[in-house]
């Protein structure tokens, strides 16, 4: 690596780091990370971890939080900052990748995810998904390190680590898996139908779709294998880490069994239809077309950069397409009355999927007949596994969008080819201002949606998010605990959605949390939290005297109202009266009842 | 390694510059606390500077690296739940930890509220403090420049455990490192008698005298989180520079002059192992005499002035009380800690041991009738398990190169006999009462006071051994053993002799008692084996190795402290220095499945103890409501951090983890820092039941406010509360009042008479709302 590359490399890495740390606790914590802040509240008190197979999601983000929050403190910096460590980490992986693409690919391809809206947006959530793409990009990388028969020991460790991590983070990680076999079973029978021409007889790419080796490829040595007892070594290395995880340390052996179980529930879950999560096939391009532009330039480019020209295998795709549209046009006439299938793309699993699916079959076949391969293996490999990982994840009718950033960042790569093969046939000035255009709309989304309006109801990403309203509460209490510790005792009642709030107020030890719906006995507390339906009925039977704030906690909940007890909180609102006075029944038995009409 | 070893020098550093600090400016402050942490760090980074030379040590082995990971689990696991918060409550995970943690934090408190140089006691205000207080001291620099206390404990014990684990492999390898993380003996062997239920994984050795020394010393005792890493480092770094001819890791001179010399304030044991071994390479290895010379004339004076500090300046205990003005003129001396003892057999007749052969012999009414042969072997191999065994022949390969050659042949013979001899002896001995608790002369005159008769008989046996030594000498010159014998006998009885005289002149001075006889008997055969060694070519295991054996033997027979399983804090470096010879010595020339089999016998005790330890059984105990501490640090805000407080003696007392000197704290506490409490304890007692003279008992004590909540009222439920009315209350919450005993209850005012104009107490003063 050239001292000039390597700048590159340090500005890629800490303009990704920048945009990932700063003002980390802009937004507040949102529902998920309320509930993963709570878990590791209760590893507190039960040493490890107890893996549950019906919540999808491994142990090792658990245990990173658990560490970070005993290390540093309960705030959202520490718990957000492993995820925004990782995504900048994945950066600087995009850059390690140069062994294996031309520079430019990489650099590019690396800038693209350090300023894609979802990289950054989902670094800064302490949710699992970042270590997911992490992992799997390593792997990849030991893995293509392994293929090219470096003899590196590193590489072997990257693809174990890589692959403990994947199966350490989420269960999802076998579609990921699938989607790798898939994609070099794809490439194999590809070779075998058309092979490529050899390296050496091509030394230079000339076609816009054409990749090449990276700049400083390694000579390839087919006799660097690995040992046994390396094998070996790595091998037990990384099951004896996902044992360790899994079962909590020696501490919940079942968890080992879960690991297992969790895929018939996640089977069952996937393919179920629920109303909350569940969303079209092309829920990705769309959010591709909304927020992540280099990505579907990517996606798009992807087919031409690794199919084969191949008019018999262009002319299988079409007939299955058409076959599938037939089928799906057939079964939504005849589901018509039960208004199953309203939308063409909709819904995604059931007939009404055969033809999106279908749709999808048809690109690959434009995809065989106008394709262009990339001279790199890597390259290839990468295109048909982002390719069929998309596919996977537009299949599963269960979607959330954070799961976009296991989708894009092979696209990132096909991206930053694309730019290369342009470079090598028009002035790279105008490649560099293609890419600036390009870059314009994800830089702005990406400053809207983490800095301007991260909690906004129209951001996609920003999925239910808990709106900064609830600092009204939070604000008020931890600088009143700040002032006097003895304010830690103070008496709270909730009867809203209990996340983030129990995390965030862990240490407010006398907070009640009840359910919205629920018989109440008491209200006397220092400060209450309840929607709007229950105004009427606090303010009648309230105690005290409160200040009283309107607050709405996270898009797609009504408006609620926030009580503060003046007798506490009168120095957060200075020359404020407050709202709510105590409405005494009253005892006077010469005066007329009130009640009485 | 070079970096660990930084990492000690920053925090030596730090810790020195804070107390020259403290004593510039009378307390720590935030500025001092800046100060001294920026020059340590300073000092690390220049250390870590230096260091990079160092050619890079080989990487672990995969039996190493296992051993590695295992203790990085026990360390995450110890530490990152060392103390958390759980609701209202302050817990710590371990229950060996509930005392500790709290004296620590007490320390940790109490030096960062500012507390005047050298600082009285926390625990103990009639005294000055006394305690290795180096960590604590560092914990409360770090709190000073606004580290989170838990934080800063959470931090320092994880990176204390990572440096203990890195030196633990490069003094011992693996097996050190399992050593010290699943030592034990036999104690598991109960889980075959557990209910079927019961998991395997308990610490089996919690009652037993040899406890898991992760779970019991590491995570408990602050000071070693520095003392290990920085006492391995020192015995790796003395063993490249004096056997090795420095090839390999070593630290620089003036670092191991930094580490040594700070030893004792971080850990007054640790200090007296590492002068030892330091005192026997000096004898011992004379191509080192000069290095290790200069090392120790560098290091005596500041040694000696933080050995001051330590033994809290010689003011431990309270100022004693005259009996009458006649000592005026002769005052009587502040007594000594009481820490020093004779304690042959160390733990061995303890109740687990007791307990244990009871169920043995029930179980197998055929060994009832041996009972001291009985009770002692469950002592030793319960505790340490098949480690007695593997000492013959560790004995013979480290004596080996100072034996006569002709011996040498027959050795391992010989060392079989001696270890099956004392095996059946010593049982015996025990039984003996007058053995046990009479001198040496006494017991050869039988029995008898009388002086002069002793006085007699003693020195004629002596010179008649003496003589009998010499003739033998001349008539039999190849033989040795007998005349050697003869001759040692003849010296045991001349002391004999020479200490009853001296002990006829001064009663202070000791008489020679009869079981201390095997510990004169190895510490003669100790400076046998020195003056032999002088002139061999042994290798660095019998020069660490056998002054290991014969340390662990003293504090077999000796008390370094006031409670006699503190000796464990002294007996670890031997342990140490043992297992690591023991591994290169005998072990690593077994073959491979021998090792492995001896290594299970050695450590599967401690295994399951270690994980029974940390398991998820364990939820973690409560110290304190931090309701209660928040509220009690709020009462006494305002009182100056000199003040002592009369309030009940326990550990967790909410004044005490405030940082606040109370009059007397936990009684275990200071019987094992060697602190003589019963007088103060008695007045402590008399005041807070409200004796007629409690107050003269208060001014006594040194007491101005007393404080009276649950506890108290639990300890003292018949207390008179004399203050109620003639002291003023200045707080009082659900936790209970605080009095200021010096300030006198002004009378209400009655209905009829117009109120009596007095001052307002001060008041917070809150800006006029806008």
């Amino acid at each position: 690596m050239s001292s000039r590359q390597r700048l590159l490399s340090i500005f890629i890495i800490a303009l990704a780091f920048a945009l990932r740390v700063a003002a980390l606790d802009l937004r507040p914590a949102h529902f998920d990370e309320g509930v993963n802040g709570s878990f590791i509240d209760g590893m507190r008190a039960d040493g490890c971890y107890r893996y549950d197979p019906a919540n999808y999601h491994g142990p090792l983000h658990f245990y990173a939080l658990f560490a970070g929050q005993q290390l540093f403190g309960r705030s959202l910096w520490v718990l957000r900052m492993p995820t925004a460590l990782i995504g900048t980490a994945l950066i600087a992986l995009m850059l390690a990748f140069h062994r294996f693409l031309p520079w430019r690919a990489v650099w590019i391809g690396a800038i693209a995810a350090a300023i894609s809206p979802a990289m950054v947006f989902y670094s800064r959530y302490a949710i699992h998904e970042m270590w997911l793409p992490f992992f799997t990009l390593l792997a990849v990388y030991g893995g293509c390190g392994i293929v090219r028969r470096a003899g590196r020991i590193g590489d072997l460790w990257c693809l174990g680590i890589g692959i403990a991590g994947m199966v350490l983070t989420k269960e999802t990680y076998i579609v990921h898996w699938i989607a790798a076999v898939l994609a070099l079973f794809a490439m194999r029978c590809l070779e075998w139908i058309t092979p490529l021409s050899p390296r050496s007889q091509r030394a230079r790419p000339a076609d816009l779709f054409e990749g090449r080796p990276a700049d400083d490829a390694e000579p390839v040595q087919r006799s660097a294998y690995f040992s046994n007892r390396q094998i070996a070594t790595v091998t037990l290395t990384c099951t004896g880490a996902v044992i360790l995880f899994q079962s909590g340390f020696c501490m919940y052996w079942q968890g080992i069994s879960g690991l297992f179980e969790t895929f018939r529930l996640m089977f069952a879950k996937g393919t179920t239809t629920e109303v909350g999560h569940n969303k079209e096939f092309f829920y990705w391009v769309k959010l591709m077309g909304y927020y992540e532009w280099p990505a579907l330039l990517g996606l798009l480019a992807a087919p031409m950069l690794s199919l084969r020209r191949s008019s018999n295998a262009a002319t299988v795709l079409l007939v299955c397409a058409a076959g599938l549209i037939a089928m799906g046009l057939f079964g939504g006439s005849a589901a018509t009355r039960t208004d199953v299938v309203k939308d063409f793309l909709w819904p995604p699993l059931g007939l009404g999927a055969l033809p999106s699916l279908s749709i999808w079959l048809l690109a690959c076949s434009a995809g065989f007949v106008i394709s262009n391969p990339a001279q790199s293996r890597e390259m290839r490999w990468l295109c048909l596994y982002g390719l069929a990982s998309f596919a996977a994840y537009s299949l599963i009718p269960y979607k959330t969008p954070w799961c976009i950033i296991n989708v894009i960042w092979p696209f990132f790569f096909v991206l930053g080819q694309l730019a290369e093969n342009l470079a090598q046939i028009i002035a790279r000035p105008l490649v560099y201002a293609v890419a600036l255009l390009l870059a314009w709309s994800p830089a702005r989304h990406c400053w809207f949606l983490n800095y301007e309006q991260p909690t906004s109801d129209g951001e996609r990403y920003a999925y239910v998010h808990t709106r900064p309203d609830i600092n009204k509460l939070f604000r008020a209490l931890r600088d009143l605990a700040r002032e006097n510790p003895i304010e830690r005792q103070m008496h709270g009642l909730i009867l809203t959605e209990a996340f983030p709030i129990t995390w965030e107020l862990n240490e407010f030890p006398n907070i009640r949390y009840i359910a919205d719906d629920a018989e109440v006995e008491n209200y006397d507390a220092d400060f209450v939290l309840l929607p709007a339906h229950r105004r009427l009925e606090f303010e009648d039977r309230a105690y005290g005297i409160y200040f009283r704030e309107s607050c709405r906690l996270r898009n797609g909940l009504d408006r609620g109202w926030l009580y503060l007890s003046a007798e506490h909180f009168s120095s957060q609102f200075p020359g404020r009266t407050p709202e709510i006075h105590p409405r005494v029944p009253l005892k006077n038995s010469g005066l007329p009842d009130p009640l009485r009409k | 390694m070079n970096f660990l070893a930084a990492a000690l020098y920053a925090v030596a550093s730090s810790v020195l510059i804070g107390i020259a600090l403290g004593f510039q400016n009378g307390a720590l402050n935030p500025k001092a606390a800046l100060i001294a942490l920026s020059g340590g760090l300073l000092i690390g980074i220049i250390g870590w500077w230096r260091g990079l030379r160092v050619p890079r040590l080989p990487r672990p082995g995969v039996w190493a690296t296992l051993s590695l990971v295992l203790f990085a689990i026990f360390a995450c696991r110890a530490f990152l739940w060392l103390i958390f918060r759980e609701g209202d409550e302050l817990r710590v995970l371990s229950p060996n930890n509930l005392g500790d943690m709290s004296l620590h934090l007490t320390f940790i408190r109490y030096l960062a509220n500012g507390t005047p140089f050298w600082p009285d006691s926390p625990i103990f205000s009639a005294g000055k403090l006394t305690y290795s207080v180096g960590m604590d001291f560092f914990n409360a620099l770090l709190a000073l420049i606004g580290v989170d206390t838990i934080r800063g404990l959470i931090w320092t014990g994880l990176l204390g455990a990572l440096g203990t684990s890195l030196a633990l492999h490069r003094w011992g390898g693996g097996f050190t490192v399992l050593g010290v993380l699943c030592n034990g003996g036999l104690a598991a062997l109960a889980c075959f008698a557990a209910a079927p239920d019961a998991s395997i994984f308990q610490d089996w050795q919690t009652d037993w005298a040899w406890k898991n020394i992760a779970l019991s010393i590491l995570v408990t005792q602050r000071g070693f989180l520095f003392a290990l890493p920085a006492g391995l480092l020192l015995l790796t770094s003395w063993r490249t520079r004096f056997f090795r001819d420095g090839n390999g890791w070593k630290m620089p001179f003036p670092g191991e002059l930094l580490l040594y010399a700070a030893m004792p304030i971080f850990h007054i044991h640790t200090f007296l192992a590492l002068s030892f071994i330091l005192a026997a390479l000096l004898i011992s290895r004379t191509t080192a005499t000069n290095r290790i010379a200069t090392l120790i004339a560098a290091a005596f004076i500041p040694a000696t002035a933080l050995c001051y500090l330590t033994v809290g300046m010689f003011k431990t205990n309270a100022e004693p009380r005259w009996e009458d003005m006649a000592q005026l003129e002769n005052p009587p001396p502040r007594p000594t800690v009481n820490a020093i003892g004779w304690q042959p057999g160390w733990m061995v007749n303890d109740d687990k041991t007791s307990d244990t052969w009871k169920q043995c012999a029930a179980a197998v009414p055929a060994l009832s009738g041996f009972p001291a042969h009985g009770k002692f072997l469950t002592f030793w191999f319960g505790n340490f398990g098949v480690l007695p065994l593997l000492l013959v022949p560790l004995l013979v390969a480290l004596l080996r190169p100072i034996s006569h050659p002709a011996s040498q042949r027959s050795s391992h013979l010989v060392a079989w006999g001696i270890f099956v001899g004392i095996l059946f002896i010593t049982p015996l001995l025990g039984l003996w009462s007058s053995y046990q608790e009479k001198s040496l002369g006494m017991l050869l005159t039988g029995g008898t006071e009388t002086l002069d008769l002793r006085a007699a008989v003693v020195p004629l046996l002596a010179v008649a051994a003496l003589a009998a030594a010499v003739q033998l000498r001349r008539i039999a010159s190849g033989s040795i053993a007998l005349p050697n014998a003869l001759a040692i006998i003849s010296g045991v009885l001349f002391l004999d002799s020479a200490l009853t005289g001296l002990h006829a002149l001064n009663p202070r001075i000791p008489l020679l008692r009869a079981n201390a006889i095997p510990l004169l008997l190895v510490t003669v055969a100790f400076c046998t084996y020195l003056r032999r060694v002088r002139k061999s070519d042994a290798g660095w295991a019998t020069h660490f190795g056998v002054p290991g054996l014969f340390l662990f033997f003293v504090c077999c027979n000796v008390r370094f402290a006031n409670w006699d399983w503190d000796n464990t804090k002294l007996m670890i470096w031997g342990w140490v220095i043992v297992l690591a010879a023991l591994w290169n010595t005998v072990l690593a020339r077994w073959p491979a499945p021998w090792r492995a089999l001896t290594s299970t016998a050695l450590f599967f005790s401690g295994f399951l103890s270690l994980f029974g330890g940390i398991g998820s059984a364990h939820h973690g105990h409560a110290i304190i409501h931090l309701s209660t501490l928040d509220a009690v640090s709020l009462a006494v805000r305002d009182i100056p951090i000199t003040e002592a407080f009369a309030a009940q003696p326990i550990y967790n007392h909410p004044l005490l983890l405030c940082g606040r000197k109370v009059v007397m704290g936990y009684d275990g506490h200071l019987a094992s820092h060697g602190i003589l409490y019963g007088e103060v304890h008695d007045d402590l007692d008399a005041l807070m039941r409200g004796f007629p003279d409690w107050r003269l008992r208060a001014a006594r004590l040194g007491v101005r406010y007393l404080f009276f909540g649950t506890g108290e009222r639990t300890t003292w439920p018949e207390s008179l509360e004399p203050w109620r009315t003639d002291a003023t209350v200045i707080a009082s919450g659900e936790w209970g009042e605080l009095f200021d005993l010096h300030t006198p209850q002004l009378p209400a005012p009655s209905e009829e008479e117009s109120p009596t104009p007095r001052l307002a107490p001060p008041r917070l003063q809150l800006p006029p709302a806008r």
